[in-house]
């Protein structure tokens, strides 16, 4: 995606690709579907752990905040799909300001296990708390979005939705990231006694992470509860925590384009080897492994930046 | 003289080591003041005072009359007060503008919101803030190497690329450690002149911490020697070189000053 | 009641003390959390149950099997997934241990299934009661056992001149290595002792609670996670204090608050902790060197 042209070409195939495929069937619009779904998630984690550094291991309770404040909302409000989006982006937004407060001045290791911690209790309560959320047993019944009195049916409508909010995604955290704002992240990534000696005051730009990356799971979150009409605890485990984290480092942390290769990477790999489905998890600690001893900066890393922040052009002029 | 930056009996210990013990220190406008002393006399423990990074222990800094013992230094930087880095510290994966921008005051001030929505007036004033950067880098003399990765320029380059970033700020002090180190003799007098051109173009007061006793000499308007942590000479480089315990100092001191 | 919490508490704190010994002897050297720690943990225990289940090996010879099949695991994961890594980002070998950790977890789980598995010993379901304090079998051999090796660590690291070889690498690497001491040797021992302590714990936790499964790792980790923090990371005198008092609080307050939110307790005391002290109760502060 270096030119605009390439960008537009990429973004209008997606939108046409359904309708250029006669019959295309449930299954493939499904699994498109769920890329889009990892997309948003590890686009979103990628703000926090690659920018800004910050190793989170809690992004799957985020989702999950956000796919029960969505279900909650819509079933006991009979409030919109829409409402409940924005609902669960502010409210996740909110969990994550609230966790990064205190974490944020944490080292590395320390902050993995913290927010570790905290997907783990969040999941807890999710299976605890049965008056509000059923427990073990779930939600189920969620309504279909609608759009102008016309109910979500169709795989393919869900297939344009997730794909709108992809994009919408995409774009809001690709200019974030190319302002002043991520070129501070990165600074204080890289070396927050630097950071601070250039003027940048570090803990508000980790909690802008933190809430930003959290309002964006709870974004996919919202989506998730949606389309499969049902929330359980059992979506918002550690390991898909990792598996999230995984696309984040196989596609190239600080990386928007790597975050969207990763998740269709670990969400078509297991479908296509379906047969060694009881290797799946096996062969993703595998991958991570060699990835960080091999290939450290993901297939699509930051080397392959072309563009400097502020959105100059490299060699000087503007683009 | 006015004086821009006052140090009073300031301290500081790590548990027991007394590593500054009273220093008395003043830096008047229009200077060129050097710190001397041999390894592990405390200079740039002395910079991690003036910087923030390290509180005093007991005693007062003043800057521009006002104390700035508890700044962090994020805020020292907003008052005026700008550093280099003993071994050149730059984001070596990013571009000499991307290291000079991060530094801009400006840089940083855009909201969120204004990021999304970015308009035409804001593309604009990113533009301006981007030129005043290459302007700075002009008079370091980098603005032919943009788009170079900082990591892979020659080590002088990287510490002028430092210096650039420091002046981005409008810093009104500017403080080097050990500006000249790795250098040759030749690259060394250079430096010296950009020193002194850089202080007069940008009108700012530099504290410099060297090992080279001929640059000093050249350089400075003023010297100040310390040892174990505690100050044993100030004056001009005529009075420091005649100075006996200086003198001792460096030739019974059991380190060497390069 | 107040003393048999307390005793259930201080059994479930030395296991804990055992575990945190784990992370605080890699984090003393490396500086690095092994995050795959818990997972070690777990692997110990099904090699237990699999000793004694499948190869009908008595009760010690499990420990003993266990506790070298363990450590050697230990050592492979550190000298595969994590030296390779020792100059690069700190981040880096962090998401290799996530790597780590993931595939012993399914490893298990392939192995053994995702289900909980019986401890099949009569040994440890009698009981012992002294005064008003109802002490089961298990829990006696929980708590001589550890503190034996508790003891034995202690002594090795204080008495003999490995343990102070290894003292000295993790007061700084490299210092020990200009002393001629072999520091790849004293990581893989930290790496050995470790694994082999987590597994002894395993396979009293799988007695203890009756229950094996793959995920056991997870809150055994952060538990001792935080244990060790609580002591003061590094500190291997604070691992075991941390255990004990970690246990015995998150018992108590299991008592009288709430069993089902027992985790919520100990990540909670985490959090407090590293805010007001993250070096711990018997942790030294560094200086941080710019």
């Amino acid at each position: 995606m270096r030119s605009r042209a390439g960008r537009f070409a990429i973004v209008g195939l997606l939108i046409l690709l359904p309708l250029l495929l006669q019959q295309i069937d449930d299954y493939i619009l499904h699994i498109a579907i769920i890329i889009g779904i990892y997309a948003i998630l590890s686009l979103s984690l990628n703000v926090i752990v690659g920018y800004a550094g910050q190793f989170a291991l809690g992004h799957a309770a985020f989702y999950g905040i956000g796919a029960y404040t969505a279900a909650l909302i819509m079933l006991h409000g009979s409030a919109s799909f829409w409402l409940a989006l924005a609902a669960a982006a502010a409210v996740t937004g909110l969990f994550g300001l609230l966790l990064g407060s205190p974490v944020i001045r944490l080292r590395g290791d320390y902050l993995g296990i913290v927010t570790l911690g905290f997907g783990e209790i969040v999941r807890l309560i999710f299976v605890n708390w049965v008056d509000v959320t059923r427990g073990p047993m779930g939600l189920p019944g969620i309504p279909a979005p609608s759009l102008f009195g016309h109910a979500f049916t169709e795989k393919i409508e869900f297939y344009y939705l997730i794909l709108a909010l992809v994009l919408l995604t995409y774009f809001i955290i690709n200019r974030i990231v190319h302002s002043g704002i991520g070129l501070n992240l990165l600074t204080i990534r890289e070396d927050e006694t630097l950071a601070q000696s250039v003027g940048i005051r570090p803990n508000p730009y980790k909690l802008l992470a933190f809430s930003l990356g959290a309002c964006f799971a709870g974004v996919a979150g919202a989506y998730w509860a949606a389309y499969i009409s049902y929330v359980s605890p059992d979506s918002f485990r550690y390991l898909d925590s990792v598996n999230i984290l995984a696309m984040v480092i196989l596609g190239g942390t600080a990386s928007l384009p790597g975050s969207i290769l990763g998740a269709i990477l670990l969400v078509l790999a297991p479908e296509i080897l379906r047969y060694m489905n009881d290797y799946r998890m096996m062969l993703l600690g595998l991958a991570i492994i060699l990835m960080m001893i091999f290939k450290p900066s993901g297939f699509w890393g930051e080397k392959h930046r072309k563009y400097n922040f502020y959105g100059l052009a490299q060699k000087g002029g503007r683009k | 003289m006015d004086e821009l930056l006052k140090l009073e009996k300031v301290s500081i210990r790590f548990g027991g080591l007394h590593a500054l013990t009273d220093i008395d220190l003043s830096v008047r406008t229009g200077e060129i003041l050097a710190i001397i002393g041999p390894n592990g006399a405390g200079k740039t423990t002395l910079f991690n005072l003036l910087t923030g990074i390290y509180r005093p222990t007991s005693g007062t800094i003043t800057y521009k009359n006002r104390v700035i013992n508890k700044l962090k230094p994020y805020e020292r930087v907003k008052i005026g007060i700008a550093r280099t880095f003993q071994n050149a510290r730059l984001l070596k994966n990013m571009t000499v503008l991307e290291n000079v921008l991060v530094a801009h005051p400006q840089c940083n001030t855009e909201s969120v919101l204004e990021a999304i929505f970015l308009t035409g007036r804001r593309r604009e004033r990113r533009a301006a803030i981007a030129q005043e950067c290459v302007e700075v880098l002009k008079a370091v003399g980098l603005d032919h190497k943009l788009d170079v990765l900082a990591g892979s320029l020659p080590y002088g380059e990287q510490r002028l690329l430092e210096m650039a970033r420091a002046l981005v700020t409008r810093c009104e002090l500017l403080l080097l450690d050990e500006p000249a180190a790795g250098m040759n003799p030749a690259e060394k007098k250079q430096l010296v002149e950009k020193i002194r051109q850089l202080s007069r173009e940008f009108n700012i007061e530099i504290v410099l911490i060297e090992h080279d006793i001929g640059l000093i000499m050249n350089i400075s308007d003023r010297i100040v020697v310390l040892d174990h942590g505690v100050k044993i000479a100030e004056g001009s480089a005529a009075e420091i070189q005649q100075n006996p315990k200086v003198i001792s100092a460096y030739l019974g001191g059991e380190d060497d000053w390069d | 009641m107040f003393l048999q919490q307390l005793v259930n508490g201080l059994t479930i704190g030395v296991i804990y003390a055992l575990i945190a010994l784990g992370y605080t002897m890699v984090y003393g050297i490396l500086k690095m959390v092994n995050f795959a720690h818990g997972d070690i943990f777990m692997f110990g225990s099904f090699l237990g149950l699999f000793f004694m289940k499948h190869l009908h090996m008595p009760l010690y010879l499990a420990f003993l099997l266990s506790a070298a099949a363990t450590s050697a695991i230990g050592v492979v994961i550190e000298r595969v997934a994590y030296r390779p890594l020792r100059t690069a980002d700190r981040i880096v070998p962090l998401i290799s241990a996530l790597g780590v950790s993931t595939f012993l977890v399914s490893l298990a789980q392939k192995l053994w299934g995702t289900e909980m598995h019986p401890f099949p010993t009569a040994f440890g379901r009698g009981t012992v009661t002294v005064g008003s304090i109802t002490f089961s079998e298990i829990q006696i051999l929980i708590l001589v056992l550890s503190f034996i090796l508790m003891l034995g660590l202690h002594l090795f690291v204080t008495r003999t001149k490995t343990g102070t070889a290894m003292r000295a690498t993790s007061m700084s690497l490299t210092n020990a290595a200009l002393m001629g001491i072999n520091t790849n040797h004293m990581i893989s021992l930290a790496f050995a002792i470790g694994s082999a302590l987590a597994a002894c714990a395993g396979i009293m936790v799988g007695i203890y609670y009756n229950a094996v499964y793959p995920t056991m790792g997870y809150m055994a980790g952060i538990n001792a996670f935080t244990a060790a923090v609580l002591g003061g990371i590094g500190s291997i005198p604070g691992a075991m204090l941390g255990g004990i008092l970690l246990g015995v609080v998150e018992n108590l307050g299991g008592a009288y608050i709430s069993t089902q939110y027992q985790s919520v307790i100990s990540f909670t005391i985490l959090i407090i902790v590293l805010m007001i002290r993250p070096t711990g109760i018997l942790g030294k502060k560094d200086i941080n060197k710019v």
